[in-house]
């Protein structure tokens, strides 16, 4: 280990560090604006310098590479001056609009020129104005305070995958933007504002809304994707202002996808915030007390056998192991935690992403089975990404799509997998070859009547290629739904063959052997198929669910209850509450609490520890928060024939998949440059 | 003054065949197939030994700028790239040499090439000199024809390609990395040091970028031996040089002198003089638009070599001598290359792109009077923000003529200050 | 208006114009101050800056020679004509629901939008 001298402190560090990480490590501060952890080094902003013995002039600690024996000041007079140069020399052409930039109060440049910079202006010319660019719905810019520090274009490269952004023209004309005036094509772009360290790209949703310090922050989860990434809930009062990312680099980094950052405007449109009973065809508003006794008279006079419940996407584990014991005291099997009857086996190895996100880091082969983690996952995607940049190799089976990166694209029919298994073609080679293959199998694939076989040939192929051993399981299978693996690790699923799934309660109910169908925060299935059995909606978005219920129950959207998730990798993570729901909206498991009540059958917890009590009774996982619990490898899948039918994308639009996503015009915005963009290019 | 027989560029005007047949009467590849078979390490010490330093500007030791190169080739090809991108204000020796002596150019590619074992050489000419690279191109096709360069270059057994590239006219693209990066087809910009071009540069390949004018004499000086070319100048300043006189000069020329010649023999013997006689000199600037201007009384004795021009706090640069007489303005003139530099930053890192434009813009106002006194200080600091703390060296360039200015013609500065003033209040 | 300011305007003030609220606008006659003739206003009323409309605004602090009455006389349909600043007072704005509007203000309306059935 290289040891070198900060200050006059001798300090070892790791190799290969630069000299502004080890001064890191050694707690001296060094300030910066273009360089970033995850992006390249550029090297431009020129903050960062700092004196190295014996050269004459400061360097960019950035950009230079420790060796041993070196003797860095930070404290000197050169460095003090350079910082004040550089400083001086970033703000004569930025302007002094702090009092009305968004990013007042949480700007780099901002606090830096706090610490290091003048506390007058020397500056009598006037200052360069730039034409603002448009980025698309999401990124509003402000160019002229554009302080060139290109973490965008960096981004945009190396991280998006989409080379969309540059710089044009040369010296003090220099101007970030796209070539030619288009919006970003980039689920990732709204993590462009977090990266600009001034106010030149803010976001255009939460444009002049807050400010950063009236915000509430509360840490939670997010749900609109079955990854969990961790988010900072920014709220002002009983609204939700924006939602940013927080640092968990096991799961997302710090990046999260444009619909987990921007579809919360979804959250003050369409809710339903007053229980509702359907009289004579037409829906009224009703107390809690009226529809409760309405919901528990029904369902007391209905046979267990002709009900069933149906939860969807976006649904906490508590609200499911509610539902579930409310339903199986009563005597009836018939759940399904599954909108799309996706395929999945016993042992949890089968529906859960057995290497972890993090595993992505590892694997040198990886094989995706009919499934666009670009719309499914969009962030890890980009870790896919990384890791190709790193020299893994990718193969898909399924249908063609651009995934920011190239890859073999060995069928577009998953009859392919069988294929593999008996022929060995190059792909198999590879992958058997390689150290850590990975296959991920997309929740599509599985969702198809043959989700069983396709289960079952991935199972096999993933044993056949070594994927599995004692030391690497890299058989992941990518979920779409944040509740899905929670909803399948609770046991939210038909018990026995005879009790019906998702696809047998949509079949009884067109045959009228359904009286009773509850269907939490379902909004996914075909509410025509429910025939006219008596359809209970809890949920809090007024959507396909609620157009077609019978009763509505008012709940909470994630933002409003303390929940517990588990993401696609089978980690257990708290999301807390940021504001109450709207109006007589309650917390959906203590719903279901209260109408266990009114049924007769009183649920044995009266608090949120007691549910979760209850949930790790049901699943030992639920004890062990924020870690991967180990899933051991056993049989699962059938080894029937995988059909000739084309494979559709389980996700057409991918700016509208859920309720909330659906509520929220910016959502609906980025739908249509979206679209447009199709056409274009059609 | 140099002696005739002691030329290297003998054809320096043209007034003989430039092609492979006059090159050959001149000398050029005579015996370079020998000279190769000296091996590597010979030629390198040779040039090491000859003392001869980089011409494009900063003055490093060419020998030892090779020796950077990782001695055996490794998975990763050696590139020689030639900076042939002159964009110097006031300098034109490049555009001679390939003019008049494209053949020494390709022959020296040739023998550095071997002696840091790359088999392509690289030409990044600017792209202003189109006919210098119709006649470049003509040359190369004529040493493939003649076996000179090739699969088997002048019968050594060495491969060896040589390609022209035109730039499209970025001043910074004479910046070694800018260059590279130009090269590899991306926008002009200097890369960060390190890792150096010798440890990667040009696609990521060691790779040596050198001057014109120094990978030119390289064969005169193997053939002649390092101790012809080292006994020429003063120590540490060896050889000849090529310098061009502009301005207010009786006969502006490019001519080749012997290095630490005084100053004022060479505007004298070569250039006819000043116009109106040294004493109406005003001030030179000796080596091209990056370096500071030297008033007449340090005119008087300098040497136009490396050390002596940097005692006086000047530099050789270029040796691109532009003399004004008294009839300059000599506050616009600077202003004029801070326009330059404004117009030529390439506007990657801070201090550059913000700097020139500040910079231009007080000198502006320095040009007319329009400012205050203390104005000329905050100038002056200003200059010293952007020195040393930018990427490349366009940042330096920029600040050093500004410098050179208020070091020397404060006084001039502020008349004009006060004559503003009382012309405003009258 | 006090009984001092009465007396030097009767004395030394020219009387230049009234605006649309009443207030009456004086030059000094001769007297100079700090080289520029003086200009004031007498309020009409209780005494508030903010009642000075534009045209008289930019005449009194020396932006402009002449008030600009020919020019506001001609104002664009657009524009809106000159309000006194209400802030402190019983007319301010006050949004909806506010205390002193004695509304109150419904526990589930203004913060997000709630679905109606059909």
């Amino acid at each position: 280990m290289p040891s070198i001298k900060i200050n006059g402190r001798d300090i070892e560090v790791e190799e290969g560090l630069t000299v502004l990480q080890a001064c890191e490590e050694a707690g001296v501060e060094i300030p910066r604006f273009c360089y970033h952890e995850r992006l390249s080094i550029a090297g431009n902003c020129r903050m960062c310098l700092v004196e190295m013995e014996p050269s004459p002039k400061p360097i960019a600690s950035c950009a230079m590479p420790i060796n041993d024996g070196m003797v860095i000041h930070t404290d000197t007079d050169l460095v003090k001056k350079a910082r004040e140069g550089v400083m001086e020399f970033l703000l004569i052409n930025h302007p002094l609009d702090c009092p009305i930039c968004d990013q007042g109060g949480e700007c780099d440049l901002q606090d830096q020129a706090m610490g290091y910079g003048l506390d007058k202006s020397r500056f009598l010319e006037s200052k360069r104005a730039v034409k603002n660019k448009y980025l698309g719905p999401l990124v509003s810019t402000i160019m002229t305070r554009c302080i060139h520090c290109t973490r965008c274009i960096r981004f945009a490269q190396e991280i998006a995958g989409v080379p969309e952004l540059g710089a044009t023209g040369r010296g003090e004309n220099m101007e970030v933007g796209t070539y030619v005036e288009k919006a970003l094509s980039s689920e990732l772009s709204g993590n462009l504002v977090d990266l600009c360290p001034v106010g030149a790209l803010t976001s255009k949703p939460y444009e002049f809304k807050a400010r950063s310090w009236e915000l509430v922050k509360t840490q939670s989860i997010d749900v609109f994707d079955a990854m969990g990434s961790n988010i900072r809930i920014d709220s002002r009062g009983s609204e939700v202002m924006r939602v940013l990312p927080r640092i968990n680099n096991s799961i997302n980094e710090e990046w999260i996808s444009d619909k987990t950052r921007h579809a919360c405007d979804g959250l003050g449109r369409q809710r339903l915030d007053r229980p509702y009973v359907r009289r004579n065809g037409k829906l009224e508003e009703e107390s809690w007390d009226g529809v409760l006794s309405v919901i528990a008279e029904k369902m007391i006079n209905t046979s267990p056998k002709r009900m069933a419940a149906i939860a969807g996407d976006l649904v906490d584990c508590e609200s499911l192991v509610s539902l579930k014991d409310l339903m199986q005291t009563l005597g009836c099997n018939n759940l399904d935690c599954r909108q799309d009857s996706g395929a999945f086996g016993n042992p949890r190895s089968s529906y859960i992403f057995n290497s972890g996100i993090k595993g992505i880091d590892r694997a040198d082969v990886i094989l995706l089975i009919g499934c666009n983690p670009r719309w499914e996952a969009p962030v890890l995607n980009a870790r896919i990404r990384k890791q190709y940049l790193n020299g893994a190799i990718i193969g898909v089976i399924g249908p063609e799509f651009d995934l920011t990166f190239p890859f073999e694209h060995l069928s577009p029919d998953l009859k392919e997998i069988k294929n593999m298994l008996e022929h060995p073609s190059e792909f198999s080679d590879k992958l058997a070859k390689a150290r850590r293959p990975m296959l991920v199998l997309g929740s599509g694939a599985l969702a198809r009547e043959d989700g069983e076989a396709i289960l079952g040939a991935a199972r096999d192929l993933a044993e056949r290629v070594n994927i599995v051993n004692s030391e690497w399981n890299g058989f992941n299978v990518l979920q779409r739904a944040a509740s899905r693996v929670g909803g399948l690790d609770l046991g939210f699923v038909p018990k026995t063959n005879k009790d019906l799934g998702t696809r047998e309660i949509l079949r009884a109910a067109e045959k009228k052997e359904i009286d009773v169908i509850y269907l939490l925060g379902s909004d996914e299935i075909e509410m025509d198929r429910l025939g006219d059995a008596f359809v209970i909606y809890q949920g809090h978005h007024g959507d396909a669910g609620a157009h077609r219920a019978d009763a509505i129950l008012p709940g909470a959207a994630y933002t409003e209850k303390n929940g517990t998730y588990v993401n696609l990798e089978g980690r257990c993570q708290r999301a807390l509450r940021a504001v109450f729901p709207p109006g007589e909206a309650k917390e959906d498991w203590a719903i279901i609490r209260a109408l266990s009540e009114r049924i007769g059958k009183k649920l044995p917890f009266d608090n949120l520890l007691q549910v979760r009590e209850r949930m790790s009774e049901v699943n030992p996982i639920f004890s062990n928060v924020n870690k991967i619990s180990e899933a051991s490898w056993g049989e699962f899948g059938s080894r029937g024939e995988i059909k000739d039918s084309e494979f559709i994308q389980p996700i057409e639009n991918f700016y509208m998949t859920d309720v909330i996503s659906r509520a929220s015009a910016t959502m609906a915005e980025c739908t249509e440059v979206a679209l447009a963009k199709k056409e274009k290019a059609a | 003054m140099l002696k005739d027989n002691d030329r290297i560029f003998t054809n320096l005007y043209g007034h003989s065949e430039r092609f492979l047949s006059g090159a050959r009467l001149r000398g050029d590849w005579e015996g370079t197939g020998n000279l190769i078979k000296k091996g590597k390490e010979s030629i390198i010490n040779e040039i090491k030994e000859s003392g001869l330093r980089g011409r494009g500007g900063a003055g490093f030791s060419t020998g030892l700028k090779w020796s950077f190169m990782p001695k055996d080739v490794g998975e990763r090809p050696h590139y020689l790239v030639i900076n042939a991108d002159e964009g110097e204000p006031g300098t034109c020796k490049d555009r001679e040499i390939m003019r008049h002596e494209p053949h020494k150019l390709l022959e020296g590619c040739l023998l550095a090439g071997f002696a840091m074992g790359a088999h392509v050489a690289y030409i990044y000419v600017r792209g202003e000199f189109y006919r210098e690279i119709e006649v470049l191109q003509h040359a190369i096709n004529e040493a493939y024809d003649a076996d000179l360069i090739g699969d088997n270059a002048c019968n050594s057994g060495w491969k060896f390609d040589v390609y022209v590239h035109r730039g499209s006219g970025a001043y910074i693209c004479g910046e070694e990395t800018a260059l590279i990066e130009s090269l590899e087809g991306k926008k002009g910009q200097p890369r960060l040091k390190p890792p150096f071009p010798a440890n990667a540069g040009l696609y990521g390949c060691p790779t040596t970028v050198n001057n014109v004018e120094s990978i030119a004499v390289v064969p005169e000086i193997l053939r002649r031996g390092a101790s012809w070319f080292s006994g020429l100048g003063r120590p540490n300043n060896t050889g000849t040089k090529l310098f061009n006189i502009s301005g207010h000069v009786e006969q502006p020329c490019t001519v080749e002198e012997e290095m630490s010649i005084p100053l004022r023999e060479l505007i004298e013997k070569h250039a006819g003089g000043v116009r109106g006689g040294w004493n109406n000199l005003l001030a030179v600037i000796p080596g091209g638009a990056s370096v500071p201007v030297l008033p007449r009384k340090l005119c008087d004795n300098v040497l136009m070599d490396f050390d002596s021009l940097a005692e006086v706090k000047s530099g050789l640069g270029t040796a691109a001598v532009m003399v004004m007489d008294k009839s300059t303005d000599i506050v616009a003139a600077i202003a004029r290359l801070s326009a330059f530099y404004k117009h030529e930053s390439c506007g990657q890192c801070t201090p550059c792109r913000e700097g020139t434009g500040w910079m231009y813009r007080m000198m502006e106002r320095m040009v007319t009077g329009d400012a205050k006194i203390e104005e000329i200080d905050l100038l002056e600091e200003v200059t010293k923000q952007v020195e040393g703390h930018t990427i490349c060296a366009l940042g330096d360039a920029a600040a050093w003529p500004i410098q050179g200015l208020i070091r020397h013609f404060r006084p001039e500065m502020e008349d004009r200050i006060s004559q503003f003033k009382s012309t405003k209040v009258a | 208006m006090s009984i001092r300011n009465w007396i030097y305007t009767f004395l030394n003030g020219k009387k230049i114009g009234v605006d649309e609220f009443g207030n009456r606008y004086y030059t000094g006659k001769g007297r100079k101050l700090n080289g520029r003739e003086r200009r004031w206003v007498i309020y009409n009323g209780k005494n508030d800056a903010s009642s000075v409309p534009a045209e008289w605004h930019a005449w009194l602090h020396y932006t402009v020679d002449e008030p600009l009455t020919q020019i506001a006389a001609n104002s664009y349909s657009w524009q809106e004509p000159h309000e006194v600043n209400y802030t402190g007072t019983g007319d301010a704005y006050r949004p909806k629901g506010h205390d002193y509007k004695g509304g109150r203000r419904g526990s589930a309306t203004g913060d997000y939008e709630a679905w109606k059935p059909d």
